[in-house]
């Protein structure tokens, strides 16, 4: 493979993941600094760690609590980011495939894309 | 202990398993779910959301690396995708009707034998080199890497690509159950079954964990699962301790790393199959 392809593909895994750990690191001190008693409160942590404890779990959730300035809905959001970076990665692959004219890995990856989307798919249905 | 003390304890563990991740192909999962449960007394549950992000930050932060510096092999892992994708959408809908018992059992005997199969190497005659099937011709599998430890391009030659494909639905189908990257199971396939070098197919396999973690992480996602408190200093340590190991893995010797690979496995399935058996 030519060395365009190789550097496409590590920028991109390199920026999703540069652009999820800033916002989760963003999102983290925002959280502390918004609740200044889980530097030195030992129940807090029984609370955020509870099974039963409601955290965001849809995207909308996750966006309206961002838009509130939500610590734990940023932290999320940058979790969700990285979550989306290996997607981003096979989307990719099928546009480099494509532009290579290498017809069969094109078909390959575009059904390693639809399987992934699926797979979204299940997971809101469960 | 407070949730900042908390925090830095999470990320400190995850930094070590990052580390030990991305040298042995492992997702760093297999380390931080039994830190956070047997050290830290979190969730099981919420554990292993936290788990499944760090598997994509594993594979991702050392993908980036072992692209640049081509040792992983990605028409291999475009191809082997189709079967860990599929498997893990078979692993999500199993996991709500098998005994999860059963299947710590079942992974912890498919650990033993990958640990022995290893533990012995491979045995192929020069024949058996050259017998390389239709499929893997079609697909031009044939690649070529640079060793820093042995000073020379490597270039292989894969086959069995069909049974290769067969164990990484198997493989994707234990993901989805277990919500690991189950990377354990993609190094021996592709080391042993489709015959690839060892660093190759621990590149190649950290590059195909994080596609695989992906669709699982949108389950674990949807059903709130994942607790950002856990997550987010599972997903900085990792990372961290990701991008520390793959810039080691194309210095460090294969004998020593097959053998601290096969230490690994083994502990692991002692450590599944007792969880198995006593529950």
């Amino acid at each position: 493979m030519k060395g365009w392809i190789d550097a496409a593909i590590a920028t991109l895994l390199r920026t999703g993941v540069l652009l999820s750990i800033a916002i989760i690191a963003a999102g983290m001190v925002i959280t502390f600094v918004h609740h200044p008693d889980y530097l030195s409160s030992r129940p807090a942590l029984g609370r955020l760690m509870s099974p039963g404890t409601h955290f965001p779990n849809t995207i909308a959730e996750v966006i309206a609590g961002v838009r509130r300035g939500s610590g734990q809905a940023i932290m999320t959001a940058g979790l969700l980011v990285l979550i989306a970076t290996p997607v981003a990665r096979v989307a990719l692959s099928i546009v480099i495939f494509a532009i290579e004219r290498d017809r069969l890995y094109a078909a390959i990856t575009t059904l390693v894309f639809v399987i992934l989307m699926i797979a979204f798919a299940v997971g809101r249905g469960t | 202990m407070t949730p900042l003390l908390f925090v830095l304890t999470v990320g400190a563990i995850s930094l070590l398993a990052g580390f030990l991740g991305s040298l042995l192909g492992l997702g760093g999962g297999l380390i931080v779910i039994p830190a956070l449960t047997l050290l830290l007394h979190v969730d099981i549950r919420l554990a292993i959301g936290a788990s499944i992000v760090s598997v994509i930050a594993t594979s991702s932060g050392a993908a980036a690396a072992y692209v640049r510096d081509r040792l992983a092999n990605m028409r291999v892992a475009m191809f082997l995708e189709m079967g860990t994708t599929l498997g893990g959408i078979t692993g999500a809908y199993l996991a709500g009707i098998v005994h999860p018992r059963f299947l710590f059992v079942l992974f912890g005997l498919i650990l033993s034998y990958s640990a022995i199969a290893m533990l012995r190497g491979r045995r192929r005659s020069e024949e058996e080199e050259l017998r390389v099937g239709p499929w893997a011709r079609v697909l031009r599998l044939r690649s070529s890497y640079f060793d820093h430890a042995a000073g020379e391009e490597i270039i292989y030659q894969p086959v069995r690509a069909r049974i290769g494909l067969a164990l990484m639905y198997i493989a994707g189908t234990v993901s989805g159950l277990l919500g690991i990257g189950s990377g354990a199971l993609k190094v021996p396939a592709m080391d042993l079954a489709m015959e690839l070098p060892i660093k190759v197919s621990t590149a190649t396999s950290n590059f195909m964990i994080g596609v695989t973690a992906a669709a699982s992480a949108g389950v674990y996602f949807a059903r709130g699962q994942i607790d950002p408190f856990i997550a987010a200093p599972v997903a900085i340590g990792v990372l961290a301790g990701a991008f520390a190991g793959s810039h080691t893995l194309g210095r460090i010797d294969s004998r020593s790393m097959r053998m601290t690979f096969v230490v690994v496995l083994v502990l692991i399935a002692a450590q599944m199959l007792l969880k198995g058996v006593i529950g």
